[in-house]
């Protein structure tokens, strides 16, 4: 054999006995576990997760090792391992790395520790019955390594051999961590919102009553739903009417419609987007919320109306039609419509106005808090802590002019000062209860025919496109 | 629970009305008497016994004072006894060792004494075992001289005595005349264990679990659920507590194992069962609940308009031309409820369809097999001989003889057997002729155990006593269920009249499989198959629609 051949022989026959632990210089692991190193992994879960692979655990079984001396079948063993607080320690509290400190006084509150072997086999106990050192995670039995197995002072149903995993009740489960992350997303004529259920659970639109529905089959099911009043918490976005249609999108992409009709349809009932009955939550199928009729006549609808699994709610309304209304003065804004209606169902005014002998009801809001967004140079309303008040009172009592401008170029020009808190002097998007109509749409100035403070030069302007403040 | 030769299970005298032969003149009597000549027949049996009482010692490795001792009456054998299936095929009568020992945490070693002396076996499983060691009859000992060729060999220390009693049966072992037992082990601790229940017996069930309780002196509380999956589910997300054991069906694992709210199972394998209940509750490569019984599909036909029973090897064009005669006679020649895709499987397997779900896991509605179930179906609906109904609308027309032929669960036989319906049954025909059989669905029904119990070895001993031969003979034969016990099913032939359609469709059968997809293809072809079966849309169209909904909305993971 030539030296060509020689060396790279001896080289790999070093290499294979360092490897098999023949040689000075093996790793720690050959002596302190016969696994090999990172042989093994045990996964932790509580509120962190773990791995706890065999190093670290060789390490702390050198710092912390003991021994348990146990009968098994009138033979008594010994086990030598790491204590389990140790293992339960890095995923007990919020410490993501050594040195984990075991939190004492949560195992003494309580919770629940489950054992799982490689087969599936899970035992699991309360830490209030059981002591922190009771079990230990042993890998010798009378001095021969053995995989990690859990043993101690309990009952043997907990000593459980080829430990996989350690889960804890600190962890919360897939339903519930599922449940917490579920949002319900609606789409309003292009608005979106989503809601947690959290969220929806303390809604004011939030209510609890009987309602049933029966299956194609004949089956008849009833119960205390609770959630959220379906038409109302549209309403909060737009106004439905009978003929529009309100598609529900399922988690499994199923789709179904409603009509403005059918929702309208409460003569014997309220329809709900219901998360809970009968005191539990829904789970996600058929919940996390699904469509339900409630009320003192328990009403009972077709299976067929009851859509489960809801996810998303969409709106497009029939007539619908958007716009944009530009702010101009200290700061320049363009408001979208959802903003404007957001305006108009938080500051809901409505007035009766006389015109021509023609006498209609308006709703909007008042035309002095849009002037909020141009009246100074910093502050605009919703774009700051709500503790920044954003109308400028004393730039209004100072005076400036006002111009509302409509779409045609058709311009009044109003002081600030008889705007000033005058909540009789509306922009208003209803008339008579229904979007203003074309020819005045999207806004329209207006005022009730009482009002205590009539502005000077006050004109009714219609289908405004634009305010416009200056002479700060 | 019935008492042995008084009040046979499913043993061919249950008859339906129309059915009977005569009553003999013990079936004569009124009840009482017929209780009292029974009593006294028992009675007189256990007199010629050879009063027998057996002792059973629990003992740890060394004696302690926690060693027991009970003795079990021969009156006590003799009511727990049921005809078994033993080990080696032979039958007997005869209860399992695990209806009368205490039970064990773990046990080792075993030993027996009685006419063949004295015999012990090691075994460190033989905990998990008892409910497969068998306490016979004696059979009568066959005369023997020591020595001679043949002759059973004695065992030390102990001349051959005369066997009588009870004799030990471990796997093809026969150990004669056992007098006491001694088992070496520890007894098990655990106490307090929560049920749920769900399904049909579940009174019958709570019963057993009541006996099984007060026999070992444990609390057990049964608990009837309507929906496991969705209480595990809502008892989860509230932090509540949950079971120890709670029966599910095959579609309930992919959640419940998901949810991280049931362990599996492949620790407690037991040869003895169903191995397709198994598979039935088989996911990510895991079993996750034990098999308990099963139910299976098969054509119920009403013996009023169809004389004789279909040949085994029917089909699909056969049941049509014995429903036509039937047409304009009848509102429905053929009845079933089209409109859900559990009924449409088997279709879609006996047109050509290899498996329920696809090997990775999706589930294939736009294809070949699925379009022909649906054209065929169809046809018989165009024809005028299948009317689609819900089952509420079907077993109405069924029992007022308005329909010829449904197709129902074989949970349904009691059912029509107490209504006093004459019918019969059949299996699923062939889809074609020497074509495929229409695979009747195997709906299989399972314990699982709970990923948190605090008492998994009392769960377990429980679940090996509700799958034990002696216990599931007792329960499913009388509700008309198909047994996970291997042996039950078994025990069942020549007693149950209906054991050979129900083993001819245990054998076709497919198991509703344990995957989100199929959960995803019944909700969504339940909404679109009206859309076919009412002629809004083709069945080339509707699969077209389903198979799109199903890959968006659930795939495989």
């Amino acid at each position: 054999m030539n030296g060509k051949v020689l060396k790279p022989l001896v080289i790999g026959l070093l290499a294979a006995a360092l490897l098999v632990g023949l040689l000075p210089g093996s790793s720690v692991d050959s002596l302190s576990a016969a696994s090999a190193p990172d042989a093994w992994t045990i996964k932790l879960s509580g509120l962190r997760t773990q791995d706890l692979g065999t190093s670290y655990y060789n390490a702390l079984l050198d710092k912390y090792g003991v021994e348990k001396k146990v009968d098994k079948k009138g033979v008594t063993v010994t086990y030598r391992g790491l204590p389990l607080r140790y293992a339960i320690a890095m995923i007990d509290g919020a410490d993501a790395k050594d040195p984990f400190t075991f939190d004492e006084a949560l195992w003494k509150n309580g919770y629940n520790v489950s054992l799982v072997a490689k087969d599936g086999y899970t035992a699991s106990f309360s830490t209030k019955d059981t002591a922190p050192d009771a079990l230990i995670i042993a890998t010798f039995e009378d001095g021969k390594p053995v995989m990690p197995m859990t043993v101690g002072d309990t009952a043997k149903s907990l000593w459980v051999k080829d430990l996989a995993s350690i889960e804890t009740s600190l962890a919360p489960l897939p339903a519930a961590a599922e449940a917490a992350a579920f949002s319900l997303d609606l789409d309003i004529n292009g608005t979106k919102a989503s809601f947690t259920l959290a969220d929806l659970q303390k809604s004011d639109l939030y209510m609890e009553a009987k309602g049933g529905y029966t299956t194609s089959a004949g089956t008849h099911y009833e119960g205390v739903y609770g959630g959220v009043k379906l038409r109302a918490l549209i309403e909060r976005y737009a106004k439905l009417a009978a003929d529009d249609s309100v598609v529900f999108t399922a988690m499994d992409g199923y789709e179904m419609t409603y009509s403005g009709a059918q929702i309208f349809d409460e003569k014997d009932g309220t329809w709900l987007l219901a998360f809970r009955l009968d005191g539990d939550y829904l789970p996600k199928d058929p919940g996390f919320i699904r469509t339900i009729k409630v009320g003192p006549a328990n009403p009972n609808i077709d299976g067929h109306l009851s859509v489960r699994m809801v996810k998303k709610i969409t709106v497009k309304q029939a007539g619908f039609k958007d716009f944009s209304l530009q702010m101009d003065g200290q700061m320049k804004w363009t408001l979208d419509r959802s903003t404007v209606e957001s305006c108009t169902s938080c500051h809901k005014v409505t007035v009766t106005f006389e015109k021509k002998g023609q006498v209609d009801t308006y709703t909007g809001f008042p035309a002095w808090l849009a002037l909020a967004y141009v009246d100074d140079p910093k502050y605009a309303p919703h774009k700051q802590d709500t503790s920044i008040a954003t109308y400028n009172v004393a730039a209004a009592q100072k005076g400036y002019k006002v111009d509302f401008v409509a779409a045609d170029g058709f311009t009044v020009s109003l002081d600030s000062r008889d705007l000033d808190h005058n909540d009789q002097v509306i922009l208003a998007m209803y008339k008579n209860g229904e979007v203003v109509p074309d020819g005045e749409f999207p806004l329209v100035l207006v005022w009730d025919r009482n009002a205590k403070k009539v502005p000077t030069g006050i004109k009714n302007v219609k289908m405004i496109a634009g305010i416009k403040a200056s002479g700060f | 629970m019935p008492v042995a030769g008084l009040v046979p299970a499913m043993d061919g005298s249950h008859r339906a009305a129309g059915e009977t032969a005569p009553p003999s003149a013990f079936e004569k009597g009124d009840p009482m008497s017929r209780r009292l000549v029974a009593t006294a027949f028992l009675a007189t049996t256990l007199a010629i016994l050879p009063a027998l009482a057996l002792d059973i010692t629990v003992v740890g490795a060394t004696p302690s004072p926690a060693d027991r001792s009970s003795v079990v009456s021969a009156q006590s054998l003799k009511i727990l006894e049921t005809p078994l299936v033993l080990p080696d095929g032979s039958t007997a009568r005869g209860l399992a060792l695990g209806e009368v020992a205490p039970l064990l945490e773990e046990a080792w070693g075993l030993e027996a004494r009685g006419a063949d002396g004295t015999k012990a076996w090691s075994d460190d499983t033989l905990a998990e075992r008892l409910y497969s060691i068998y306490l016979v009859e004696s059979a009568p000992a066959a005369p023997t001289v020591p020595g001679a060729p043949g002759a059973a060999p004695a065992s030390r220390g102990a001349a051959p005595k005369a066997a009588s009693g009870w004799d030990l049966v471990i796997g093809k072992e026969r150990f004669r005349g056992v007098e006491s037992l001694r088992l070496v082990g520890s007894l098990l601790a655990e106490d307090g264990l929560e049920v749920w229940l769900s399904w049909e017996g579940v009174p019958e069930l709570k019963a057993e679990i009541a006996r099984f309780a007060a026999a070992h002196g444990k609390r057990i509380k049964a608990v009837e659920v309507p929906n496991t999956q969705s209480k595990l589910q809502t008892v989860a997300r509230g932090g509540g507590a949950l079971p120890d054991l709670a029966m599910i069906q095959s579609d309930y694992v992919p959640a419940l194992a998901g949810g991280k709210l049931i362990q599996s199972v492949d620790w407690f394998r037991m040869d003895e069962l169903e191995p397709k209940g198994y598979e039935a509750f088989r996911s990510e490569g895991h079993s996750w609940a034990v098999p308990f019984y099963y139910d299976t599909q098969l054509v119920f036909y009403n013996k009023a308009f169809v004389r004789s029973a279909p040949p085994v090897d029917w089909c699909l064009d056969d049941l049509a031309a014995m429903a036509r005669p039937l047409k304009g006679r009848v509102k429905a020649p053929l009845a079933w409820n089209v409109y859900s895709a559990y009924w449409l499987l088997p279709f879609m397997l006996g047109f050509g369809k290899d498996s329920v779900v696809d090997p990775d896991g999706g589930m294939t509605v736009n294809d070949g097999p699925t379009a022909a179930a649906l054209h065929a179906l169809l046809g018989l609906m165009k024809e005028g001989l299948l009317e689609p109904a819900e089952r509420d609308a079907m077993v109405a027309w069924f029992a007022s003889g308005q329909a010829g032929f449904i197709l129902a669960g074989s949970y349904s036989i009691p059912q029509f057997s107490k209504l006093g319906i004459a019918f019969g049954v059949a299996p699923y025909p062939l889809a074609t002729r020497g074509g495929k059989p229409i695979a009747p669905m195997l709906d299989f029904k399972g314990f699982a155990v709970s990923r948190r119990t605090e008492r998994p070895v009392l769960a377990r001993r429980l679940v090996q006593a509700l799958v034990s031969q002696g216990f599931q003979t007792r329960f499913t034969s009388a509700l008309g269920k198909l047994p996970a016990s291997l042996a039950a099913l078994e025990n069942s032939r020549g007693r149950n009249p209906w054991y050979p359609q129900l083993k001819r469709s245990a054998e076709l059968g497919a198991i509703v499989p344990p995957a989100d997809s199929y959960t995803v293809f019944k909700n969504i072809m339940w909404k679109l198959l009206r859309f076919i079966l009412t002629g809004q849309q083709t069945v080339e169209e509707t699969l077209a629609t389903a198979q799109r909904l199903i890959d968006e909305g659930g795939g495989p993971q």
